[in-house]
Order: C-alpha cells, then sequence, then structure tokens
C-alpha cells in the first residue's frame, strides 16, 4: 500500500468522536457551526404537526413518549431551514393539508389530529397510493420529514440494537493504533455479528 | 484561511488570480494545483467547515450540515429520482463512499471518438488518473474492515457464479465503521476535505464557506469574477453581498448547479448543449432479510461489486445507510415500518446501479431552482427489474428469509417463484423507487464549439476567463462511480490554468 504524503493527513488521526447525542441533540453544536433554528410556527400549525407525528411515527412497544415527539417535530422544524425557502413554506401548506384529510377526505368534520393513531396511520397510509401523484409526493415529504428524525433518535436506536458511536468510537482507536505501527489481530476484525440486546 | 459568515461585512469584495467555487472533487484538486503553483486562489463554499472529528452517525445533524436542501433533491420525471449532493467543505467527496475506478478503456475510447482528440483517451488521461490515485491513496480495503453484509455479498455472488471484484476506494487504512455517507469520523476516507483541500490552504489558499454564488461577474465580454451573498447559518437567510473578482473563474458545483448557474446568463449558445446531455447512473435498492444478525452498518460500505453483468450495465454493489435514511425512503410508516426498522441488525442493502441509455436536462426552474429533468427509459426498466430479480434471487438462495423490492407492484418476495413477473411491471415507470448520487454531462466538453460546450481543458466557449471543472464535462455515462475521472479532469484542467496564469503574469 502505498504511504501518502505526510501533509495530506493529520498528523494525529482524532480519537474521539466530538459528537456524542447528547451535544448533537442541542441547536447549536459547539464546534463552530450551528445547526439551525428551527422554523417558527404558530401554535396551530405546530398541532397540526404534531398530528402528524403521532399518524407516522410507531405506537408503542415501538419507542414512543410525548418527549419522543416533541423533539421529532422540533427536529423537523429544524430541518425545514435546509430546504429551499418555497419548500419551507409549502411544507406549512402540506402540514395543514394533511391535518385537514378527514374533511377532504369526507370521513367527518375533524381534524387528523383529532383521530385515534391507528386511524390517522391509515389514513396517511391510503393518501399515499392515491391516484393524485401529488398527495402521493405529500405523503412522501411527509415522511421523510418525520420519520428520517424519529429514526435518529438514540432510544430509538437502542430498541433496534443500533449502536453505532461505540463501535465508530472502537473503529477510530484500531485506526490510530495502526497508524502508529500496530499490527493487526483477528480480534481487530469486524464481526461476525452477533444481536445486540436492547 | 478558512472564512465563514461572521467573517464578511456588508459589500466584501475579495481579488484573486483564481476563484474555485465548489470544493469537491472538481473543485479541490483544481484549487491545489493553482496555490501550489503560487497563484492567489479563493475557494468558495457554500456548505460549512467541518472536521473530521465532528463527524458522527447522526442524520439531524449530518445530514443538515453536509447535504444540499437536507437531502430533498429529486429530479423531476418519470419517476421521480431523489439525489443527493454534498455541501460543505469537501463537496460530495465527503458524503460518498470513496469507491475509486478508473473510467473503464472503453468509455475513454469512445471520448477520444467524440471528442476527435487522443487527449480524453486512456493514454492521454493516465497521468492524471495515475496522480489522483497516488494522492488519494486508492487501495483495496483491508480485510479486518469487512463486515457480514460485506461476506454476504461476495459468497452469494460465489454461489452464483458471478464475477465479483474487490472495490478500490480512496482510503488510508480504512477500518470499516461505516459511517461514510455521514463523513468520515476516523479520517481514514481520502475525501478532498482532508487531501486536496489541506494542501490548497497550506499553499496558501482562502476558502470562503457560507457563501452561495449568484452569479458571475462579467465584464467586456469575459469572466472577471463571481458574486453572491453569505449564509446565516442560524436561519439560513442569504444576508451579506459578496463578491470576488479574478483573473480566472472556475466553475465546479457539479452536473446539476454549474449549468444552473451558466444558464442564467444565457450561456452555451454555441451549441445549444448546456444543460443537456444529464446523466445520472439511477439505481434501485434491494433489501434483503437475513434470519442471522447481519449488523451491517458495521464494516466498509461496498467492499466489493458484482460485475458479472457489466456488459448489459448492471452493477451490484452492497451500501447499508443509516436507519435514518433507510426508514425515510420506505413506502410506508407507523408499525408496519416499524416492524420492518426492527429488523435493521438483519438487514443487507444492495444497489443495482444501471448505466444511461438515455439522457436528461438541468434547466432553470421558478423561484431560482435548479430543476434537472430525466425520464427512464423502458430499456432500463427492463434493466431494473432484471437487476433487481437477480439480486434477489441471489439473496434467497444464499438464506435471506424475505427480499423487498423497489416496485410497487411487487414489494417482497419471500421465494425465488416470487420473483416471476417482474418484468410485467416495466411499463409502470412510476411504480419503482430509484435513487442516485451520480450526476453528470451537461457542460459537455469538445473540440468545437458546434458540439460541446466547453473545450478539452474546460473553458467555456462562449466566455473567456471562465472554466468548468467537474462531472459537467463527462461527455458520456461512465458506468463507473466517477469520482477519480472528475478528480483526474480537475487535476488536468489546473495544471493548463496555472500555465496560462503564470505565463499572463510573467508577461
Amino acid at each position: 500500500m502505498p504511504e501518502p504524503a505526510a501533509a495530506l493527513w493529520p498528523p494525529v488521526p482524532p480519537s474521539v468522536i466530538e459528537r456524542p447525542p447528547e451535544r448533537v441533540a442541542g441547536p447549536t453544536p459547539a464546534d463552530g457551526w450551528p445547526l439551525a433554528e428551527p422554523m417558527p410556527m404558530g401554535p396551530d400549525t405546530l398541532a397540526a404537526l404534531e398530528g402528524l407525528v403521532r399518524a407516522l411515527c410507531p405506537a408503542p412497544p415501538a419507542p414512543w413518549s410525548q418527549d419522543l415527539g416533541a423533539r421529532v417535530a422540533l427536529g423537523a422544524r429544524v430541518f425545514l431551514r435546509y430546504l429551499p425557502p418555497v419548500l419551507g413554506r409549502g411544507f406549512f401548506l402540506l402540514v395543514h393539508t394533511g391535518d385537514l384529510a378527514p374533511i377532504w377526505r369526507l370521513r367527518g368534520l375533524y381534524r387528523l389530529r383529532d383521530m385515534e393513531r391507528d386511524a390517522a396511520d391509515a389514513l396517511l397510509q391510503r393518501l399515499s397510493h392515491s391516484r393524485l401523484k401529488l398527495l402521493r409526493l405529500m405523503v412522501m415529504a411527509a415522511r421523510a420529514a418525520v420519520l428520517s428524525v424519529y429514526y435518529d433518535q438514540p432510544e430509538v436506536h437502542d430498541a433496534m440494537g443500533y449502536r453505532p458511536l461505540p463501535f465508530i468510537q472502537q473503529r477510530a482507536d484500531l485506526r490510530r493504533r495502526l497508524l502508529d505501527g500496530a499490527v493487526p489481530t483477528d480480534a481487530d476484525r469486524v464481526g461476525p455479528s452477533v444481536e445486540v440486546t436492547p | 484561511m478558512i472564512l465563514a459568515h461572521d467573517d464578511y461585512a456588508s459589500g466584501t469584495r475579495f481579488e484573486a488570480d483564481a476563484v474555485v467555487v465548489g470544493t469537491g472533487a472538481g473543485g479541490a484538486p483544481v484549487g491545489a494545483v493553482l496555490a501550489e503553483a503560487g497563484l492567489d486562489v479563493i475557494l468558495v463554499e457554500e456548505g460549512g467547515y467541518h472536521r473530521t472529528s465532528s463527524f458522527n452517525p447522526y442524520a439531524r445533524e449530518s445530514v443538515a450540515r453536509l447535504v444540499r436542501d437536507g437531502g430533498t433533491s429529486a429530479i423531476q420525471g418519470r419517476p421521480l429520482i431523489p439525489f443527493v449532493e454534498g455541501r460543505c467543505v469537501g463537496g460530495s467527496t465527503v458524503i460518498n463512499g470513496g469507491m475509486s475506478w478508473r473510467p473503464p478503456e472503453p468509455v475513454l475510447q469512445e471520448w477520444a471518438r467524440l471528442t476527435g482528440s487522443p487527449e480524453v483517451g486512456a493514454a492521454g488521461l493516465e497521468p492524471e488518473l495515475a496522480q489522483v490515485e497516488a494522492d488519494t491513496a486508492v487501495a483495496p480495503q483491508l480485510d479486518l474492515s469487512l463486515g457480514d453484509d460485506n461476506r454476504l455479498m461476495a459468497s452469494g455472488a460465489a454461489r452464483q457464479g458471478w464475477r465479483h471484484d474487490k472495490n478500490t476506494r480512496g482510503q488510508y487504512l480504512c477500518t470499516g465503521c461505516n459511517n461514510c455517507v455521514m463523513g468520515c469520523p476516523t479520517g481514514a476516507k481520502t475525501s478532498t476535505l482532508v487531501t486536496y483541500i489541506p494542501r490548497a490552504l497550506d499553499a496558501g489558499a482562502r476558502c470562503a464557506t457560507e457563501v452561495r454564488v449568484e452569479r458571475l461577474l462579467i465584464e467586456g465580454g469575459a469572466c472577471a469574477g463571481v458574486a453572491g451573498r453569505a449564509i446565516d447559518p442560524r436561519t439560513r437567510r442569504l444576508t451579506h453581498p459578496v463578491q470576488i473578482r479574478s483573473r480566472a473563474t472556475v466553475i465546479a458545483c457539479g452536473a446539476v448547479q454549474t449549468p444552473h448557474l451558466l444558464l442564467g446568463h444565457g450561456l452555451g449558445r454555441p451549441s445549444g448543449q448546456l444543460g443537456r446531455n444529464f446523466l445520472c447512473h439511477p439505481n434501485a435498492k434491494v433489501l434483503a432479510l437475513y434470519p442471522q444478525p447481519v449488523c451491517g452498518w458495521q464494516g466498509v460500505s461496498q467492499w466489493g461489486q458484482v460485475r458479472e453483468f457489466r456488459d448489459e450495465g448492471i452493477l451490484f454493489a452492497e451500501n447499508m445507510v443509516p436507519p435514518s435514511a433507510l426508514a425515510s425512503l420506505q413506502p410506508f410508516h407507523g408499525q408496519r415500518l416499524w416492524s420492518l426498522m426492527s429488523r435493521y441488525n438483519h438487514m443487507v442493502l444492495g444497489g443495482v446501479l444501471v448505466e444511461d441509455s438515455t439522457t436528461g436536462r438541468v434547466l432553470r426552474g421558478p423561484l431560482g431552482m435548479a430543476l434537472p429533468t430525466y425520464q427512464v427509459t423502458p430499456f432500463d426498466m427492463h434493466r431494473f427489474a432484471r437487476g433487481a430479480a437477480l439480486m434477489a434471487r441471489m439473496h434467497l438462495e444464499n438464506g435471506a428469509s424475505e427480499v423487498l423490492l423497489p416496485f410497487a407492484g411487487k414489494r417482497s418476495a419471500t421465494k425465488v417463484d416470487d420473483l416471476d413477473g417482474l418484468e410485467r411491471l416495466v411499463d409502470r415507470r412510476d411504480d419503482v423507487d430509484l435513487f442516485t448520487v451520480h450526476l453528470m454531462g451537461t457542460a459537455r466538453m469538445g473540440a468545437r464549439p458546434e458540439d460541446s460546450v466547453t473545450d478539452l481543458c474546460g473553458r467555456l466557449w462562449d466566455l473567456p476567463g471562465c472554466y468548468v471543472s467537474d462531472a459537467s464535462l463527462f461527455p458520456t455515462a461512465i458506468g463507473v462511480n466517477p469520482q477519480v475521472t472528475i478528480m483526474a479532469l480537475s487535476l488536468r484542467i489546473g495544471h493548463r490554468l496555472a500555465d496560462r496564469l503564470l505565463a499572463e503574469r510573467g508577461a
């Protein structure tokens, strides 16, 4: 293997992952580059978003709590800042359109946020199979904004047996040892995998 | 020196010999070459500068910081094709898998034929390709970095008697932490963030981050630099105007943003090719569930590729992604999605990558947005159906209990017989889930202004002083991961531009 020019690589590889989950969760990471502030939302839009979050995220026994739901909604609002502005504003429309879906689908005079969770879930699932492409895209966008945040939460990772930080830390330590001239052993190989017990 | 939003005052104005817009595979090498030649260089990046030690597996932070538009970009057409582009110092090289393949020789022969120049043939590009491989330590993975998903793909291919080649990757002592798509937290992946960017900075280049370039400065019929606005990282709003005046301007924003910027000035008129010839290597995902734990998130991403069907323009590779990315792409939600995601440790995610048989186009869309368009052809749909069926069969015969397919009309198979009839789905183009990261071809280079946008050095035919240096230059699709080819062209453009600028300075 060719030796890289020393100047091209940091002389000391990082041995500490600076972003443990408790620091990622905050709105302003301390590495000099803050995450955007959450998109401001009025109380009605926020309630509609929280209804959408509840309809899209799984119910217990999957991880779920009011606090988790609030964090997912907050994460979705931060995410909106990174969209092109027109799409970010379009998401507001999407949230209200989804919230009013029971009315325009002629299910009754109530909103998605007022529905039982399973019924709201089923309604959105049906919308995702609509013959109207716009409706299918609407559900797709809502899923992407909400579920990418839900499936990024530490308790959800734990419940799935996905614990990336210790693994990454171990591989970073191994790389540092290899750069220091250590000879790898069988113990340094990845796997074979065993089930991680939550 | 790295500059960020708080460093810009209203009306900030810089001057340099050369400004390079973009810091990925197309921009960073040219920036390094120019700076090392003694020229005053400013690299401009729309995203922020993030150190290796700040990379982590959390999408809510990583995708926001590293990926354009939070990963919501999509190519319009049938079907809609989501794509991702890097938006950070290092560009897409920070969030790709680091796969480093030379362009196949027949492709370069075709480039030489199309352009009428051996300069872009296999022999012509050899020095730059070799230099890129040395600069980015291209090599196969250490065996210790292999995970079970890598092993299952290899054993599955062996069981079928298929050709399985080890990938060569831009990495040095990669230990397989599999966080490539959210930034390499060990520094092993040789993205431009840890290769060409430090070289450029060491040679005195400045890197102006958090600046969105909105237009070229055109004076007297020649390009005199770029103008844009700083981006407030807290609100994402555009704030102070920033202007960079330069003797040479290199646009390296990728095959979507580069034509978008240039089309705003009505450029590319001689051939009308600017924005056309859009190529994207679409791929479909096949998700296999094994009864035993696999932990595909442990071990290198894409150890190898199944190249048995290369002649048909089909490649297979394993490519595990974090749960947030996987979940957000599934066609269901709620309890049904949880039932799937709770088996995350049993998954092997593979991609069926299809070489383009058609081209699309990048237009300037409404409200200042780029609008890439592409229509998948019936021939491509046949290849997706064939590729997905082959990969699904491979997994099922290798012990998988279930395979999830990318077709709305057929989502799952638990035995090989279930795969019968996939070909019947090929007429329903809206019902296939595709994805891409390889965007190419929208400012094709050539030897004549009548059929190309730039010359073979990336210089725009109709705007002196303005160069393109990214995958936009490709005359055709290359059928493999494009990073090495982009970097090779970028080095060439850098050397030739440096010679020119130094000669002008001497004169």
